[in-house]
């Protein structure tokens, strides 16, 4: 029932504004001139364990988007509410520690650490406040490495896109969050890959209850959510 | 979670490894830069040590007007240098002298095989009964030789010295007819002393008079019959007037300090007084007689002409390396501060590398930062690959250092004839740690710099 609740997203009137360097000196005097709005007073909500595809053209805003939803970036009006938490209310330190424990993260670059064995990769999140893994969750990892099928002693540097990728999404899994974000997990694999790997982030997901948007501009992934929605013109429509 | 305590150690040492020749050649930078100032510093405290070590059976050495330095030198470190002789009245007037333990001549000039051979008496050779030989006896006949504890020869050997040293460029080069039997071994100081082979000065007067027919240009039957005949002889002191054909130098262990400040200022500078010369640290240019003996090169005035009656000049060794020391001293202190110098322009460059190379490790670490990393983890995990690149650069730099001064002092140590281990002591671990320091608060410029980096707009 917790878990539910804090991961129930409702967003309302976000204005997310965007610099724009060329003409940000050219409109002085005029309200918001030199700005862009990627969020204009948008409004969004999702139920606890939704699994969503969210579209848009290249710079529409996603991942600005997606950093509201994390709480790496702060509005310029309106709330971002994950269950009772508006992100926007809390501190810097708190937002760090939500994160931590609520929020898990896959990039499209996957970002992972070459020199660290994929266990290791999948522990680091541990280390951020802890100066070594409990042994439950040294076995979650290496449970979560099996289920993406890859080895926990493999090293990152031989592995193929597509078992990386594996190994951010069991590292993004890796505290149980209530929430997953992955922007454009797919783009940089080859379509058969890609099918893979969005539906073991769906499984996995959906096992833990966690609440699921991907960013993607494939339209066979996103045809495989429960909903798909669209970012265009700083409003949120469901297709 | 065990407990609360980030650790960014096993991804800083990952992200150093990434980068492995960078950061080694950039420790390797650091550690040359440390070792710099530790091998100038340790070498110039070994030096120092084993210099006031050498001079600690000399406690007053009397010569001729001259250098103070020059006379410290030649008898202590055996350093070959021209010298002028002392009055033959001055010998016999020590050796009555009752603050004097024993007053004993150095007389340089004749070499075997590089090694420098020096007439003195035999309570030099036991420093008046507080050295006991490791092997054999002191000599007691003019053929016979004792040599220090490096010289490369047996008890029992042979040994024709050689007029000047081979070593020497300008030498009146020829072998003396003369032949020493070595008949004991002096035990090890670490001193230019442990390659000298000791003969009695009646010796070295003979072969340099021609007593003894001197060089090889003499009849063999006849320099025989005159070694065969000095073998009986007894050696000094006491000697007489008479006797002496040439000091160039006496030491003179003394009763007590009392005796050695007197007699400091009773041979010290006499003649030059008359002469207006100062007070007996830079007189160098002061040349009281015709006759300068030259030792290791022209050794070849002993019975010729000497200073006047009272012309001596009177040295405490220690005081006069003082006044040495505050030279290398002065040097020291110019070679530290360019080794600082060139730390800090070491550690700035660095910095420099490091800051660059944040640019290209931005949006790593705003991945960490969106993951839930807070600002302390990063700002430490930047902080402590700092702190080992320059800590393992100091520690290197410290065996560096070591290593460094062992190699300069050998270099510098094997022309004195000097024995000495370098050895780091608080001032070197001083100088790495402080290395340490400034490049643990020079790390935190690059850690506040991503501390403050703004997560959305690098991850946008």
């Amino acid at each position: 029932m917790v878990r539910e609740e804090s991961a129930t997203l409702a967003l309302q009137d976000v204005l997310l504004q965007f610099r724009n360097e060329r003409t940000q000196s050219v409109d002085i005097g005029q309200p918001h001139a030199g700005f862009t709005n990627l969020l204009d007073h948008a409004s969004w909500s999702l139920k606890s364990g939704a699994q969503v595809a969210l579209c848009g053209p290249s710079g529409c805003g996603k991942t600005s988007l997606f950093n509201l939803l994390a709480g790496i970036e702060k509005p310029a009006v309106g709330s971002i509410r994950w269950g009772h938490i508006e992100l926007t209310a809390l501190s810097a330190q708190q937002q760090d520690s939500w994160r931590r424990v609520s929020l898990g993260l896959v990039f499209q670059q996957f970002h992972l650490f070459p020199y660290l064995s994929a266990l290791e990769n999948v522990l680091l999140p541990t280390r951020f406040v802890a100066f070594a893994p409990t042994a439950a969750l040294r076995e979650r990892a290496q449970m979560l490495l099996g289920r993406v099928g890859v080895r926990a002693n493999a090293d990152i540097a031989v592995l193929s896109r597509g078992e990386q990728q594996r190994v951010a999404v069991a590292r993004a899994l890796l505290m149980s969050p209530s929430v997953v974000l992955a922007d454009e997990p797919t783009a940089s694999l080859d379509a058969d890959t890609a099918e893979t790997v969005a539906t073991m982030l769906r499984d996995l997901c959906r096992e833990q209850r966690s609440t699921l948007i991907v960013a993607t501009h494939d339209r066979g992934i996103a045809s495989a959510f429960d909903a798909i929605y669209d970012l265009a013109n700083g409003k949120i429509t469901r297709r | 979670m065990i407990n609360t305590l980030p650790n960014p150690v096993p991804l800083a040492i990952s992200e150093l490894r990434r980068h492995i020749f960078g950061v080694v050649i950039i420790v390797l930078l650091i550690a040359v830069a440390v070792a710099f100032g530790i091998a100038v510093s340790a070498s110039e405290r070994a030096l120092r040590e084993a210099s006031a070590r050498a001079a600690d059976r000399f406690d007053i050495v009397i010569g001729a007007p001259g250098s103070s330095a020059q006379l410290v030198l030649t008898t202590v470190y055996l350093q070959a240098a021209a010298i002028p002789l002392l009055a033959d009245d001055v010998l016999p007037r020590l050796q009555l002298d009752p603050g004097v333990e024993y007053a004993a001549p150095i007389a340089l000039g004749d070499s075997v095989d590089q090694y420098p051979v020096v007439g003195t008496s035999k309570d030099f050779v036991t420093d008046g009964s507080r050295i006991r030989l490791v092997e054999g006896r002191v000599f007691a006949t003019r053929g016979e030789a004792v040599i220090g504890a490096a010289v490369k020869l047996m008890v029992g050997a042979t040994l024709q010295p050689m007029h000047g040293s081979a070593a020497d460029q300008l030498i009146d080069e020829h072998k003396h007819s003369f032949k020493f039997n070595v008949v004991g071994r002096l035990p090890k100081t670490g001193t230019a002393w442990d390659h000298a082979i000791l003969v009695p000065i009646e010796a070295v007067w003979g072969i340099h008079t021609g007593a003894l027919s001197g060089t090889s240009n003499g009849s063999q039957a006849e320099a025989h019959r005159e070694q065969d005949h000095s073998a009986g002889e007894l050696l000094g002191p006491p000697w007489t007037n008479d006797d002496i054909k040439g000091v160039p130098a006496i030491v003179v262990r003394v009763k007590s300090p009392v005796d050695a400040y007197r007699l400091r200022a009773q041979y010290q500078y006499r003649a030059a007084d008359k002469s207006g010369g100062d007070s007996g640290n830079t007189g160098g240019n002061t040349r009281v007689n015709s006759g300068s003996n030259t030792f290791g090169n022209t050794g070849g005035n002993y019975g010729g002409n000497k200073s006047s009656e009272s012309s001596t000049m009177a040295v405490f060794p220690a005081e006069v390396l003082v006044e040495l020391y505050a030279v290398i001293g002065d040097m020291r202190e110019v070679m530290t501060a360019m080794s600082f110098a060139t730390q800090l322009i070491v550690l700035l460059a660095v910095l420099l590398v490091i800051i660059s190379a944040l640019a290209q490790r931005r949006q790593s670490i705003a991945v960490l930062r969106a993951m839930g990393a807070p600002a302390t983890f990063i700002f430490a995990l930047v902080w402590i690959q700092g702190f080992l690149i320059i800590g393992l650069g100091a520690a290197l730099g410290l065996v560096f250092g070591w290593g460094g001064s062992v190699i300069l002092v050998n270099a510098f140590a094997s022309d004195i004839g000097f024995n000495i281990t370098p050895t780091i002591s608080y001032r070197e671990w001083l100088l790495a740690a402080s290395a340490v320091l400034a490049g643990s608060i020079l790390a935190t410029i690059p850690s506040v710099i991503v501390w403050r980096q703004n997560i959305a707009t690098t991850l946008r």
